[in-house]
């Protein structure tokens, strides 16, 4: 039975603070729990407390004698703050997720030995076909309590659109009635909220409180050019107290700007799906010995630090709600806190491309399906490859959502995908066509907020349809001005800062095995992002032109000249183009002179040759450069500048590197003007 | 698929073996007997198996089994999620489970099995085709070519009149009278041993359960291997959802065609059997007649078919009982026809008490027709309280 007094001790232990007390409703909700095999949906903004919910649960259930928790959550790298305080109410929590399969092991041996109270899992882990054979077979058989985190996304309405919730949501129709069951999300508005009542059952409790953050002062600034805001973020960074978030939509674009606001003495660091520290990182910011956090949406609501004093967008995100979220990480126990959007010209690009490359197309479903239709036995993933002529994430992209619906007209069963007897309903469609209108209607509403003058809270409150009218801070808004100069400099920083080119390790498969490191490239440098404000214009204007400008062309140069090549054997030479023979010959030719290296035009492509752009995947595309390049004439042997216009998947550099390599030539370092290689958050 | 229900959530989480496969000391699901000793303590106590998924179920639990086994069953009820992600992943290869007490649940294997009938069934395809009997043409895996010849006619004859064929979707006899059903445009039913899930996958059986000319079913949980028993227990499924059975080819008192015949011969009697005349079975076939089976008849043309198939539908409730003149199994026969023209059809579900009043008899006999007019398939029956209405007998597979 629920013990009040020993909850209590719990939760002195867990927040260190003797005395403290359970906010309103967080009692009701764990002895509901523990004592009566509840289902709860708890909508509360972040910062209430819902972690304190699940984890005394757990630990008083698992004091009763019954097995783990099993919580349910998309940011579960993130959570590392909250699970110090769960370790200091003696709750024993376990994560698995992509990143850290060197501690599966362990893991599995603990759950097996019965040493973890609560285990976490990213959604997509929970319909791993190996976590369902080796973990979850195990503790399914006794888990004590579902938590489900972001319930929001179990419903088509929800701001944030994770297909593998779609199984999550049926899991959890289909549990019995006597499971413990607890639902919880910050963003929640009537509708989603119908949706979560129709999954959890019409038995659940509902747990809602104010959304209003009355200590945040909001303000949006539209800004298109990424120079402006660049220096914009600089020139406040030193005026702003304490530390904070900034938000950037791609990694690359927090990349470039960390890099930035570090070159103007600021102590911050970007933070994405990519940082490879991340934990450091975190504790940097908590502890204040970082300015800023240059963060993805990798920085999610797991992340707990109640003096964040500002959130800084650089792009809008895709929806008010992400919105409200990101910016809800600040002033959680501050009296005042700064969020400030920023609106660029790309947003709009960007969320664009998130929304259209969001599902698959008819056209690629039905290649997929028949494509498994006609196999005798299922396919694997280089069959698939092979047999179909599609960039391989869209493949993927089609597999993982066809293979979630019910019943499902694929399905992978070990290594291979094989057909069912379901047809792709109709129904499917509509959906996805719903989600993506939902999606369009989302933009429209964050670039109605954008053009907001005051009532930002009121705004945000109303769009997740919680009560308005809160009294809000009243301190001076920033402004909205920025220094000619610092924008000249933020310019010219864009302009100096090139991207990696790394190089290909490995054939597609069904072409080869690896690369063997003395026939690879060495890692090259791309300009610019394929049209950002940097480069990128002056690239896309030279394609139309059928001319590279000077300037490029310098800019080239002083990149060659930072590799410092052996001056007596180096030279250049440069993919071949048969549609437009000579623009990429011309600049290659003007940055050897600029270096003073010789310039050798040693490929020519057969003619048959397709456009890259038309090949879908790695194994079309490595297959289409090979066999059209062929060298015509003896290749040098000393280190050579390999230059190409814009690259892409990577496979012309490989396949030329390959050449050069394999016929004498030294080292060969990649340089290209643009680099059109996607995005991602 | 449709929801599952609160009775087979309850039947499942308590006989299933769901996810761990018994590792990490989770206590074995209960044995058929300790689930209906279960069940009937429920029962007495006016309650109902699902009542152990809800708030008083701990309790109910107290009551109804001896203290050693409370930790277990109540361990068993918490594999809530386990139960959740088996039936997921069922669902998505297109496969439903339904329980004794559901409403879809084919009424022939109720009335017909009652006690043996399996309490849980898997399947992928319209569940409604299983109400819908059929003639099962069953026989050994290994088919000498004249035995794959009769198989394959009498499986072709049946998918051109348009009479599901039965079977257990074995290699040899099963598999060639099925195919050639489907081939000419008929319908099927395999009642499968073991690995439901595989099949389900596999390209020949899935471009028939596409157009929902197949159905594939098993008392066996869908990931389940070949176990001989299991073999032996879905015999009497197959029996149980037919209106007549062709044993194609038996061995003499030996293999499951034998024993399956056997069994339905002399304990469930349920349907007519028929014997395939093969010269070099002769022991078998003389012994199967001897027992009840009859030679099947020399069967040419669809009409014939049939007519032999329809035939034993109408007598079938007279034939099974025993110890009535025939006279008098007439006029009962007669009177069961009349009762059955008034009361049907009868859409929405009905007491017993409430037929009894209109046909002015007293309940126990309204409740000895209503059960007849189940057990030949024009009624079908619902528990709790218990109620008839007609059975559909034209689903999407005619």
């Amino acid at each position: 039975m629920y013990d009040a007094a020993h909850a209590l001790e719990l939760l002195y232990a867990a927040t260190g603070v003797v005395g403290a007390r359970f906010h309103e409703g967080q009692e009701e909700s764990i002895r509901s729990l523990v004592d009566r095999r509840g289902r709860l949906l708890v909508v509360q903004r972040t910062g209430w407390g819902k972690s304190a919910v699940y984890f005394l649960a757990a630990r008083l259930l698992r004091e009763q004698g019954f097995g783990p928790a099993l919580l349910i959550s998309p940011l579960l790298s993130l959570m590392r703050n909250q699970i110090v305080a769960a370790s200091r109410m003696g709750l024993r929590v376990e994560t698995i997720h992509s990143e850290n399969k060197e501690e599966w092991d362990d893991v599995e041996r603990a759950l097996a030995n019965d040493t973890v109270d609560m285990l976490i899992v990213s959604p997509e882990r929970l319909n791993n076909e190996r976590f369902q054979d080796r973990v979850l077979g195990t503790v399914a058989e006794r888990t004590s309590l579902i938590v489900i985190d972001e319930a929001h996304c179990i419903s088509d309405w929800g701001h944030d659109f994770r297909p593998d919730y779609r199984r999550v949501g049926r899991l959890i129709e289909q549990l019995p009635a006597n499971a413990r069951l607890l639902a919880t999300t910050a963003t929640a508005n009537d509708r989603v909220l119908r949706d979560l009542v129709v999954v959890l059952g019409s038995g659940v409790e509902i747990v809602r409180g104010s959304l209003d953050r009355p200590s945040l002062q909001l303000q949006t600034i539209r800004m298109p050019d990424q120079a402006s805001r660049m220096a914009w973020i600089a020139e406040r960074l030193g005026e702003l107290q304490g530390s904070g978030i900034i938000y950037a939509l791609t990694v690359s674009d927090a990349d470039r700007l960390s890099a930035w606001l570090r070159s103007r003495g600021f102590a911050v660091e970007a933070y994405t799906s990519l940082s490879e520290n991340r934990p450091a990182l975190e504790t940097g910011l908590i502890e204040n010995r970082l300015k800023a956090l240059v963060a993805t949406t990798a920085l999610g609501m797991g992340f707990d630090k109640p003096d964040v004093a500002f959130v800084i967008h650089f792009q809008s995100p895709p929806s008010v709600i992400a919105y409200y979220q990101q910016v809800g990480r600040a002033g959680r126990a501050l009296s005042r806190a700064y969020g400030v959007l920023l609106a660029g010209a790309e947003d709009e690009a960007i969320a664009r491309y998130f929304i259209e490359t969001a599902f698959p197309t008819r056209a690629e479903a039905a290649r997929v399906l028949e494509a498994l239709d006609n196999a005798e036995d299922g396919l694997s993933k280089s069959e698939l490859q092979q047999s179909l002529n599609l960039r391989w994430t869209r493949v993927e992209k089609t597999l993982q959502l066809l293979s979630l619906e019910s019943p499902a007209p694929l399905v992978k069963d070990g290594p291979r995908w094989y057909r069912t007897a379901a047809r792709l309903e109709e129904s499917f469609w509509e959906r996805v066509d719903r989600i993506t209108q939902l999606r369009r209607d989302e933009q429209g509403q964050m670039s109605e907020y954008v053009g907001l003058k005051t009532g930002h809270m009121n705004f945000l409150v109303a769009a997740l349809d919680g009560e308005v009218g809160g009294s809000h801070v009243h301190i001076p808004s920033l402004p909205d001005t920025v220094d000619p100069r610092l924008v000249s400099e933020a310019r010219r920083f864009l302009k100096s800062s090139g991207l990696a080119i790394v190089p290909r390790k490995q054939w597609p498969a069904g072409l080869g095995g690896r690369i063997l490191p003395e026939h690879r490239p060495e890692t090259g440098t791309a300009l610019s992002h394929w049209q950002d404000s940097g480069w990128g214009r002056s690239v896309a204007e030279g394609k139309r032109a059928l001319h590279f400008n000077d300037e490029l062309a310098e800019a080239c140069a002083s990149v060659v000249r930072e590799w410092g090549l052996d001056a007596a054997h180096a030279w250049v030479t440069c993919i071949p183009s048969r549609l437009r023979a000579l623009l990429v010959p011309d600049l290659a030719q003007r940055i050897a002179d600029l270096v003073g290296l010789p310039f050798a035009q040693v490929f020519d492509r057969r003619p048959g040759y397709k456009p890259q752009k038309s090949m879908g995947n790695s194994y079309y595309q490595a297959r289409n450069v090979r066999d059209s390049l062929t060298l015509v004439t003896n290749v040098p042997p000393g280190p050579v500048v390999l230059i190409d216009d814009i690259v892409d998947s990577g496979w012309t550099m490989a396949v030329a590197a390959w050449l050069l390599r394999s016929n004498g030539s030294g080292k060969v370092y990649p340089l290209a003007l643009a680099s059109a290689a996607p995005g991602s958050p | 698929m449709n929801a599952v229900s609160p009775s087979t959530q309850a039947m499942l989480l308590l006989t299933a073996r769901l996810g761990a496969n018994g590792r990490v000391g989770t206590p074995s699901p209960l044995a058929p007997k300790a689930y209906y000793n279960l069940e009937k303590a429920i029962h007495e106590r006016g309650m109902a198996i699902e009542n152990l998924l809800t708030a008083g179920g701990e309790q109910l639990v107290r009551e109804c089994v001896a203290p050693e086994e409370f930790d277990s069953v109540i361990h068993l009820l918490d594999r809530g999620l386990s139960l959740s992600e088996a039936i997921e992943r069922w669902g998505t290869r297109g496969i439903w489970v339904v329980g004794r007490d559901d409403p879809d649940y084919p009424a022939r294997l109720r009335t017909r099995l009652r006690s043996h009938a399996p309490l849980l069934l898997y399947g992928s395809g319209c569940i409604g085709a299983l109400g819908c009997g059929g003639l099962a043409i069953v026989g050994s895996r290994n088919a000498t070519s004249d035995v794959a010849q009769c198989a394959e006619f009498v499986g072709h004859l049946a998918g051109r009149a348009r009479i599901p064929i039965l079977s257990g979707g074995a290699r040899g006899v099963d598999q060639l009278a099925m195919r050639s059903g489907l081939a000419t445009g008929g319908t099927a039913i395999g009642v499968l041993a073991d690995s439901l899930e595989k099949a389900c996958l596999q390209s020949d059986n899935r471009r028939f359960l596409e157009t929902e000319a197949l159905v594939l079913t098993s008392q066996f949980a869908p990931e389940a291997g070949f176990n001989v028993g299991s073999a032996m227990a879905r015999n009497k499924v197959i029996y149980a959802l037919a209106d007549a059975a062709l044993i194609v080819r038996s061995d003499f008192e030996t293999g499951g065609t034998w024993a399956g015949a056997i069994e339905q011969l002399r304990r469930y009697k349920s349907v007519p059997v028929f014997v395939a005349q093969r010269p070099a079975d002769q022991r078998a076939v003389e012994a199967l007649i001897s027992y009840g089976a009859q030679p099947w008849p020399p069967v040419s043309t669809v009409e014939e078919l049939s007519a032999l198939i329809a035939a034993p539908r109408h007598e079938e409730s007279s034939s099974k009982r025993g110890g009535l003149t025939d006279e008098a199994n007439l006029s009962a026969a007669v009177l069961l026809e009349t009762v059955s023209s008034l009361i049907t059809p009868m859409p929405k579900p009905r007491k017993p008490a409430e037929i009894a009043s209109e046909l002015g008899v007293m309940e126990a006999q309204a409740r000895k027709w209503l059960e007849q007019l189940t057990e030949r398939g024009t009624l079908a029956r619902i528990e709790r309280p218990v109620r008839y209405f007609t059975q559909e007998r034209q689903p999407a597979l005619l």
